[in-house]
């Protein structure tokens, strides 16, 4: 205890010296990220050589908006071995992921700062924020949200009139859709959206059934981008012919799933993908786009 | 027609309505029916045509499958616990499609994962009769069957966690314990006419399986081709059982049930029981899948969950009586 509590007033003294810029970059603190979406906070904030390993997941383009870059930086698998070979000065990971890894690392003296998954705006901008306090990057993390706010502020929909908001339906793998409270579910409705699969009340991840999409009389189904390499009976639903008859508008690939996924400030390009594809629908046709 | 088998054909088209009937959506049913036949209300047109339609065909006739390829199974074998599932069949009809479907030779098109299904279960078929034999004691049959639907089982989840599609390695629990969710019309238009062919395979063998309780001599003596009506049965349970298995996935213990249940009522000959068992078992599926649909809202039960749910209890009680029969 008095181990940790030391390492803690010392952090607060490092946050406090950070602010003042009296830290030379040599001197910035290394990090060890385990979970996907600190990963790619840590990757847009962290200065070269600060960042010591990423979780595996970040090399995977399904996943993660910054998978090229992931590429670049030590993989880790989320064991807590692997910090301790490590030694970085600071562990970052996901307040529900890898939970014994946590818990082992913080009674053994390490920092481990924890994220609760993004699910609003605003909660993006926090943790972009707190990124950069953590990494004493400030200035870095205020650029990201500033570019973050003006990328939420583009209008491509400008010319749809101001009370256009067609249904749209995320129609998954297996029929999962985005229910409410998740961040899919406040990208869609900052798109100007009606998100159907909040409509049940289901909450976070909910199951559908095609009849269901069907009767939902939604205006856009929105698919998942690309299939995978290989076959799996998940795609085949995609092509059912009752989403063809069913009148929507059925759209493959309008958000790239890594944008939401995790939060950052990538997230607001699936924003502006939905606000293009808002101005493409009928109802509104005008400029802006 | 029996009136055994007019009654089982007339449960059978009553659960069919009742299907059409049961959905997700709250549709009228009488406005549905109507939309289904004049395509008056779109969206209702749109759910009873494109998704109800093709569930309530594939459940009457895998059903059908079902009971009538337990039947045969179950005449030729002479031995009770005989069933396309239960001994293997489906398993293997289950990982031909697999291996088909996963490794992207579909892309081919049209018929090529019920190629990959029927090529297993005739395969299984065929090393039942050939291990177990026509001879041998219901045991026996069993643990092959329990052998060949473990090893099946076991390939058939290797190949989907080999796959590198994330989601091949949830599409286990479809393949071992089948669905007739979200089915297309197009996979019952690729199904029915395999099936319907082995139908008329099976009941082609009517009369031979009457003739072979009294044993094969006397069946030879009696003008049966004992190679032949083997070789009819392999490709007709393969066919009608492989079909289904293909689209819907395994889906066990139909036709062990319904034989069961309807030979006290039958004059015990093989050939009068095969029409009656198929209809009744394209009941009893139906009347599963309706289950399925009203117990479960939202992520559904798995049709093979539920026939397994009855189907393993009548099968423990039939091994127990079966013992103190042969004790």
């Amino acid at each position: 205890m008095v181990r940790r509590s030391g390492i803690r007033v010392a952090a607060a003294l490092l946050a406090v010296l950070a602010g003042t810029g009296a830290w030379a970059d040599g001197a910035l603190p290394t990090v060890h990220s385990l979970n996907l979406c600190t990963d790619q906070l840590a990757m847009l904030i962290a200065a070269p050589g600060q960042i010591r390993s990423i979780s595996e997941l970040a090399i995977d383009p399904s996943l993660s908006a910054l998978a090229g870059q992931a590429r670049t930086y030590p993989a880790n698998r989320g064991l807590a071995e692997e910090v301790v070979a490590d030694q970085p000065d600071l562990v970052v990971t996901g307040a529900w992921s890898a939970r014994n890894a946590t818990d082992l690392l913080r009674s053994l003296g390490y920092r481990v700062e924890t994220f609760r998954p993004d699910l609003t705006l605003d909660g993006i901008r926090g943790d972009i924020l707190r990124m950069g306090d953590l990494l004493h990057r400030r200035d870095t993390a205020r650029e990201l949200v500033a570019g973050f706010d003006a990328e939420l502020a583009r209008a491509p929909d400008a010319g749809c009139p101001a009370a256009f908001h067609p249904r749209l339906l995320v129609f998954g793998p297996n029929g999962v859709t985005e229910g409410a409270g998740t961040l899919p579910d406040t990208v869609i409705k900052a798109a100007g959206f009606v998100n159907l699969g909040a409509e049940p009340g289901t909450g976070g991840m909910a199951f559908i059934s095609l009849e269901q999409v069907i009767a939902m009389r939604p205006d856009v189904i929105l698919l998942p981008a690309d299939d995978p390499a290989a076959p799996a009976l998940a795609q085949k639903l995609f092509s059912h012919p009752a989403l063809k008859a069913s009148g929507a508008r059925i759209v493959r690939g309008a958000v790239d799933a890594a944008l939401w996924t995790c939060g950052g400030p990538f997230t607001a390009r699936a924003v502006t993908g939905l606000k293009r594809l808002k101005a493409s629908l009928p109802g509104c046709r005008g400029p802006g786009s | 027609m029996t009136r055994l088998a007019a009654l089982m054909a007339a449960l059978a088209a009553l659960l069919f309505l009742a299907s059409l009937a049961v959905g997700a959506s709250d549709i009228p049913v009488l406005h549905g029916l109507a939309a289904l036949v004049t395509g008056s209300d779109p969206l209702a047109a749109t759910i009873m045509r494109d998704i109800r339609l093709p569930r309530a065909l594939l459940g009457l006739g895998i059903g059908f499958s079902l009971g009538l390829g337990g039947a045969a199974l179950q005449g030729f074998l002479r031995n009770p616990l005989a069933e396309p599932g239960l001994v293997g069949v489906s398993g293997a009809a289950a990982l031909g499609a697999v291996a088909v479907f996963y490794t992207g030779l579909s892309a081919f098109g049209g018929f090529t994962v019920q190629l990959g299904a029927l090529a297993g279960a005739a395969g299984a078929v065929v090393f039942l009769i050939g291990l177990a034999g026509r001879r041998s004691s219901p045991m026996t049959l069993v643990l092959a069957g329990v052998a060949l639907t473990s090893l099946t089982g076991a390939l058939t989840a290797l190949a989907l966690n080999l796959s590198p599609n994330p989601f091949a390695s949830y599409e286990i629990i479809f393949w071992l314990l089948g669905s007739l969710k979200d089915r297309a019309l197009g996979d019952a238009a690729l199904a029915l006419p395999l099936m319907a062919a082995g139908w008329a395979l099976l009941f082609a063998c009517a009369s031979a399986l009457d003739a072979l309780t009294l044993g094969d001599d006397t069946a030879r003596s009696l003008g049966v081709n004992l190679p032949r009506t083997a070789t009819m049965l392999v490709a007709g349970v393969a066919l009608s059982a492989g079909a289904g298995v293909a689209v819907a996935g395994t889906i066990g213990f139909v036709g062990l049930v319904v034989p069961h249940l309807l030979r006290p009522f039958t004059d015990e000959r093989p050939s009068s029981l095969l029409l009656a068992s198929g209809f009744g078992g394209a009941a009893l599926l139906l009347a599963a899948d309706i289950a399925v649909r009203l117990l479960t809202t939202g992520r559904e039960l798995n049709v093979g969950v539920l026939t397994a749910l009855i189907g393993a209890p009548f099968f423990l009680w039939l091994v127990m009586s079966n013992r103190r029969v042969m004790a």
